[in-house]
């Protein structure tokens, strides 16, 4: 097939863990993964509790679809 | 002060001065032109239902129409929806994305006065090939000051399916009808032949797409041409700065009210019915929430389906967004501002993220509305005044297609019906009893225009006794529909809840499940006013041996798949429709015995189930 289904019958979004911990609450849940805000994709750097984002960077989407 | 405690303090209301200060315009002007923003877009939306001919714009309000701003680094301004009327929500949000997405494709330089730009790509930040936007640039003394911009559903969009909507029919995106990439409608106030043959030669409705292309052109030029008379009189600075103001007004409401809710971390967990292959979705929420912040996330959900079982990452960011909105107390004005708290997580090739070439047309709908009511689930648990039981959580549909034969010259038709539902109790008060969904806000058309209009007889529609999620404040009750086309014809059905009831919340219980249930060639009895013929379970749970409706319960029941495009009915054949009741807040026995009195009398509780459910004493 082409353009195979996903294997995992579930899907997380990958987190990959950063060697920081949050400059504003001190917690070490600090992650790299990819969101979308209110003008689309961002990969950020962003602390899970208390949301707090380290960085970000805007991500362009490729043409989809068959363009 | 630290930036958290900053951006707090930045959810005050602003004083006057401060007004002049941050924007340079005085607070009467900002509030005029933020007043005047929104009723730009409810002039546009006006326009819409006066002129189209398609009976889901002219009646039943699924489209959204509106303003978007110019982009402006400096004002920190990039093609943002800065008012919407107030059509169907599902279409507020999403132009964050598929209007700019077009804009950007089309490249915003190229655009020249009375250019129309269309388009219908879902993968570029849109829902599904029926969501039609355009947008037409609003030019000042050569400036371009912003767009207007609508997304109107189409009808029909051509492909194998009537109406579009192919549950198990659509494999994927190539089999769904027309699908445009940004191109012009209009140029410079001329329409373009060749755009409009797209959709005359190639959906089932040629007149009404003639029409209503050149509709949606006139309602998008009523906004620009009021955001002229505005900008005329107050400088294209001012507008500007109003516009700045106005997106700031709507973000300082929604994390104000973000403050209300308490800091932690909530789950939510529900199933689609069925994939396509008849195994239900595992559907997940979390919902993290610090201070004036949000992020929603979809991970650990069903991964994405053939046969329509995914939608657009847009849409389920759209819906997180309305599910947010639809929770809160306060309602805020929607536009971008509004927007900004929020962050969405939509793990790809979920079933909440389709990547290509999966088909999303169905799944637009199912996944729209499962993710708004996830968001609302998870956020029910964080505090007892925002919980809300379970709504009927669907945009359910019926749909109908073929030739009316009835006529001296046959014609074809294509129909189709949204039945509305309930939603669940809250702490405020019982749910509603016959609602649109959140996303929706649309009207059911008329069964008086739909009986003149096509060839179909309603029989009933009516509440369903003991279907309503019992609590201190119940769910609404089911509605069942009945309908017999009067012609052959080929239908599409989509309908969540017939395997999984509604939940209640707090102590509330669940309400009844959905079915379609068919009472083959029964009009000529119901005429004679006999018995309908028994029943055979369409959607739901079914004895195999005879398709008889049987308890879920019985371990003889099979599952019969609640979604389906190209399903034939005859003339006559009856079809009944109950959608599921909505789910209860708090404890039955803490209901108010008098509200218990009334439902037994308004036939929403039986006697038996008072006593059982409520403790009732009718003596
Ligand atoms: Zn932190």
């Amino acid at each position: 097939m082409l353009f195979p289904q996903p294997t995992d019958l579930t899907i997380d979004e990958p987190l990959e863990p950063v060697d920081a911990a949050c400059p504003e609450c001190g917690n070490e849940a600090v992650f790299k993964y990819r969101l979308v805000d209110y003008r689309g994709w961002l990969r950020v750097t962003k602390c899970r509790a208390c949301l707090n984002v380290l960085d970000r960077v805007r991500i362009e989407p490729p043409a989809q679809g068959g363009a | 002060m630290s930036v958290r405690q900053e951006k707090e303090s930045s959810t005050s209301a602003l004083s006057a001065q401060e007004v002049e200060s941050r924007y340079g315009i005085d607070l009467t002007v900002a509030e005029v032109l933020r007043h005047a923003l929104r009723y730009i877009s409810l002039q546009m939306q006006l326009k819409i239902n006066a002129a189209a001919l398609s009976p889901l714009l002219s009646e039943m309000n699924d489209f959204g129409i509106g303003l978007l701003g110019p982009r402006d680094e400096a004002r920190d301004l990039d093609f943002d929806a800065i008012a919407m009327s107030t059509g169907a929500p599902a279409h507020f949000v999403i132009n964050q994305y598929y209007a700019r997405m077009a804009i950007e494709h089309w490249g915003a330089e190229r655009f020249e006065p009375g250019d129309v730009v269309i388009y219908n790509d879902p993968y570029r930040g849109g829902s599904h090939v029926n969501d039609v936007g355009a947008v037409m640039p609003i030019f000042h003394e050569g400036r371009l000051m912003g767009f207007a911009a609508s997304i109107t559903h189409w009808l029909d969009i051509g492909g194998p399916v009537p109406t579009g909507f192919g549950p198990g029919l659509q494999r994927d995106v190539y089999a769904e009808g027309i699908r445009l990439s940004p191109r012009l409608l209009y140029k410079r106030g001329e329409l373009v032949r060749e755009t409009v043959e797209l959709f005359t030669e190639q959906t089932r409705i040629a007149d009404i797409s003639s029409n209503d292309l050149q509709v949606v052109k006139a309602a998008l030029q009523v906004g620009a041409d009021m955001v002229g008379h505005y900008v005329d009189r107050y400088g294209p600075d001012a507008y500007l700065s109003a516009v700045e103001y106005t997106l700031d007004y709507s973000e300082r409401a929604v994390r104000r009210a973000l403050l209300e809710i308490p800091d932690g971390t909530y789950h939510a967990e529900d199933h689609l019915d069925n994939d396509s292959e008849g195994d239900p979705m595992l559907l997940r929420c979390t919902v993290r929430k610090f201070g004036s912040e949000i992020e929603i996330d979809f991970s650990g959900s069903a991964r994405e389906d053939w046969n329509g079982y995914a939608c657009q990452w847009s849409d389920t960011v759209s819906a997180a967004h309305l599910g947010l909105q639809a929770i809160l107390l306060e309602s805020v004005p929607p536009n971008a501002g509004a927007y900004r708290p929020v962050h969405v997580v939509a793990p790809a090739g979920s079933c909440f993220h389709a990547l290509p070439p999966m088909s999303t047309n169905s799944g637009h709908l199912f996944f729209l509305v499962k993710s708004t009511t996830l968001v609302k689930m998870a956020i029910s648990q964080a505090d007892p005044k925002l919980a809300v039981g379970e709504n009927y959580d669907d945009i359910c549909i019926l749909s109908f297609a073929g030739i009316d034969t009835r006529l001296k010259h046959p014609i074809p038709f294509v129909y189709i019906r949204f039945p509305l539902g309930p939603f669940g109790g809250s702490a405020l008060g019982d749910g509603c009893c016959y609602m649109p969904i959140e996303e929706g806000n649309a009207v059911e058309t008329s069964i008086e225009f739909e009986e003149e209009a096509q060839p179909l007889l309603f029989l009933e529609r009516e509440f369903v006794t003991d279907t309503a999620g019992a609590g201190m404040h119940r769910g609404g009750p089911a509605t069942r529909v009945v309908i017999a086309p009067l012609v052959d014809s080929e239908s599409t059905y989509q309908l969540e809840q017939c395997r999984f009831p509604t939940k209640g919340a707090f102590g509330g219980g669940g309400g009844s499940m959905a079915s379609i249930l068919l009472h083959k060639g029964s009009l000529a009895r119901w005429s004679g006013l006999e018995e309908l013929a028994e029943p055979e379970v369409v959607a739901g749970f079914a004895d195999p041996d005879d398709g008889a409706p049987i308890d879920p319960d019985d371990a003889r029941a099979v599952f019969r798949i609640s979604k389906l495009a190209g399903v034939h009915f005859k003339a006559g054949d009856v079809i009944a429709l109950q959608v599921a009741g909505a789910g209860g807040y708090g404890d039955p026995r803490e209901r108010d015995p008098e509200a218990v009195r009334r439902d037994v009398r308004n036939e929403i509780v039986s006697p038996a189930e008072a006593e059982r459910l409520y403790g009732a004493d009718l003596g």
